[in-house]
């Protein structure tokens, strides 16, 4: 099933809404008077921005002038973003991929793998530009914060002892 | 003054000092040439290289890559009428039609030469407000420090174009996650889900990080291809002087241009490309000749150029004055400043006037060297566009995320970049501003604050905020912020109606 460009700006403006309505909630919590003020008052006004927009986005006479005017137009202009839901998917399970390797086995190894996986897998390069890029990287990442800015780069929860 | 001035050349002019500067231009001129990377992405990516730097060096990295990153994006814009930052849009109007004739040089020349100018003349600005800045500053209590970060948020938004809805959502998240961990009103702790790691609150830099370097390379790799499509260039780059020359010759129109880009950058969310879009529009309307506009005329380069580089001179006097910053690469460098420990706001100009005078000194020079250096590699600098961009991703995300983890040596740092990363590319994919979310991220601890000392001061009465006259000056500010798009709702729809009558049938 594939949602329309509006559909998927109403799904997300009731997203963001759900975000407002569970802060305000938990600021409600907040034992100290001084500490929820604030927050309460944010969040009630996230609440009623967030309606605005979920109307904003709907096909209806009030829905269309509320975007007019709020917003220029409520339709969406998504610099070439229009692409399947599956290549938004892969490129970002990438970036998990990259945060998961580099915190396991560390930014020396990590990154090295990633860079390769990413080229190899994601953007079919041969196997050799692969290597080429991944050991580029993580050189010029090791000469630039270790060797020059004397930072020592994160070994890896596997191999922190 | 001039004890700042001379305690800022002392600090730059060191080896040190000139190396990051050299540096930041060199970053700031391959950032600017490519598109989608830009002056912010820049600054958020070698945020955490400044960490164990004097903070007199970050200055010169940050005035380096400031002043660095329009001319880099000129050059594309005029070369290949790929404009490198959104602001060098103006400048292919004319620029590339001269680049079509033969004249690449000298519309290169004209640009960098207009663009040292305008940088100069956005300098001398600065040093001139800042004492009156800083008086002003030093009358304002708490009550408005809290208008004045309403103020910047609100305007921000209204100057997002068809996106102010959602740009005030987008600070409202951003508000709501500055007050994620300690909080310095009443000493609890709130949203921590109970992890340690959050009672610091969200990291400023890393949070940078993620939402602009990583959200773009997101967009990129998902986009594909190379950075820049073109077949052509490979003509000499001949005739710059000329072009130098040119600049003097219309300094009318440098003079012009530089006023609108300081006046322009000081206006919180308008920026760069407003900037140079309306000195653009303005050369040609007192130019004698407006037909040749687009033609490929010299002033329709000089206009826009010098406005570009005259705004970071507009721009950083809101944000060293009141530490409200007025565009997304202003609050990446306030980001910059918090973590070198320089806050913002009066105390930094009275207290940190060395560092301060520091980051004007680079900025200064950097006009200039970019320019020199622009020329220079001119050539190199296209070339740099034409990198795949699948070479270029994951060599950013991997330097992202040290950078994230370089500067604590925490890993929650790492996981929150990721994060921001993931996050600020849905905000592009669904039109929330992300300057608005970090800008409330800034001041979201200035604005509880502010606001719980004035309700203090007044025995919580709502009225100090409208009782007191610079308080009730940025209310109607702010109101008028508001109003921004009912107006231009009404004076669209007025238009159409007219359009409607006069159409015959």
């Amino acid at each position: 099933m594939t949602l329309s460009p509006r559909q998927q700006n109403i799904a997300v403006a009731f997203i963001v809404l759900g975000f407002f309505v569970m802060m305000f909630a938990w600021s409600g919590q907040i034992r100290d008077v001084r500490g929820r003020e604030f927050p309460l008052l944010v969040s009630g006004a996230g609440i009623v921005l967030a309606v605005l927009d979920v109307i904003a986005h709907t096909d209806t006479g009030v829905g269309r002038r509320i975007g007019l005017i709020l917003s220029g137009s409520a339709h969406i202009t998504d610099d070439g973003l229009t692409v399947g839901i599956g290549r938004e998917l892969t490129v970002m399970l990438w970036i998990v991929v990259a945060t998961a390797l580099m915190v396991l086995f560390g930014l020396v190894a990590g990154i090295p793998l990633f860079v390769f996986g990413y080229s190899s897998l994601y953007a079919r390069r041969t196997l050799r530009q692969s290597a080429i890029a991944a050991i580029a990287t993580i050189f010029a990442i090791w000469i630039g914060f270790e060797l020059l800015l004397n930072y020592q780069l994160y070994p890896g929860l596997l191999f922190a002892n | 003054m001039l004890n700042g001035l001379i305690q800022g050349l002392h600090l730059i002019l060191t080896v040190h000092g000139i190396g990051m500067l050299a540096l930041g231009v060199v970053v700031g001129l391959v950032f600017g040439a490519i598109p989608g990377l830009g002056g912010t992405t820049a600054m958020a990516l070698f945020i955490p290289l400044t960490y164990g730097m004097q903070s007199q060096d970050a200055m010169a990295l940050a005035g380096g890559i400031m002043g660095a990153v329009a001319f880099g994006g000129t050059i594309t814009a005029i070369l290949l009428n790929t404009p490198g930052t959104p602001m060098s849009a103006a400048t292919c109007f004319d620029g590339y039609p001269l680049a079509q004739q033969g004249k690449a040089g000298m519309a290169i020349g004209a640009a960098g030469m207009s663009s040292s100018l305008g940088g100069l003349f956005g300098v001398v600005i600065l040093v001139a407000v800042m004492p009156i800045a800083r008086a002003l500053v030093l009358s304002f209590g708490p009550a408005e420090f809290f208008m004045m970060a309403l103020l910047g948020l609100v305007s921000i938004a209204a100057s997002t174009g068809g996106m102010f809805l959602r740009g005030l959502i987008s600070g409202a998240a951003g508000l709501m996650m500055a007050y994620v961990g300690y909080d310095s009103v009443s000493g609890g702790i709130r949203y921590t889900l109970g992890i340690d790691y959050l009672w610091d609150g969200i990291p400023l830099v890393p949070t940078l990080i993620g939402l602009f370097a990583i959200a773009e390379m997101i967009k990129l790799s998902i986009i594909g291809g190379r950075v820049v499509r073109t077949k052509e260039f490979g003509e000499r780059i001949v005739g710059v002087r000329e072009g130098i020359r040119a600049t003097f010759r219309n300094w009318p129109t440098v003079l012009r241009g530089s006023a609108i880009g300081s006046v322009i950058g000081a206006i919180p969310g308008v920026g760069g490309t407003v900037a140079s879009f309306i000195a653009y529009s303005v050369t040609m309307q007192v130019s004698k000749h407006p037909d040749r506009f687009g033609k490929g005329e010299i002033q329709g380069v000089i206009g826009p150029e010098s406005a570009i580089n005259a705004k970071d001179g507009g721009a950083l006097i809101p944000t060293l004055a009141f530490g409200i910053p007025g565009s997304a690469e202003m609050a990446v460098f306030l980001g910059m400043l918090v973590l070198h420990g320089l806050e913002p706001g009066p105390l930094l100009l009275i207290e940190h006037q060395g560092e301060m005078f520091s980051l004007i000194v680079a900025l200064t020079i950097s006009c200039v060297f970019a320019t020199i250096l622009g020329l220079s590699v001119t050539r190199w600098l296209s070339l740099i566009t034409l990198v795949d961009v699948h070479i270029l991703v994951p060599a950013v995300i991997s330097v992202s995320l040290v950078g994230a983890y370089a500067l604590n040596n925490k890993l929650g740092d790492v996981i929150i970049a990721a994060v921001m990363g993931l996050l600020g590319y849905q905000m592009i994919k669904y039109n929330f501003p992300r300057v608005t979310m970090v800008i409330a991220l800034v001041l979201g601890d200035l604005a509880e604050r502010s606001f719980h000392q004035a309700m203090q001061l007044s025995d919580g009465h709502w009225t100090v905020f409208i009782t007191r006259p610079i308080s009730a000056t940025l209310l109607v500010l702010i109101l008028i912020s508001l109003a921004i798009p009912v107006v231009r709702f009404l004076l669209a729809r007025r238009q159409s109606i007219a359009a409607k009558k006069g159409s015959p049938g």
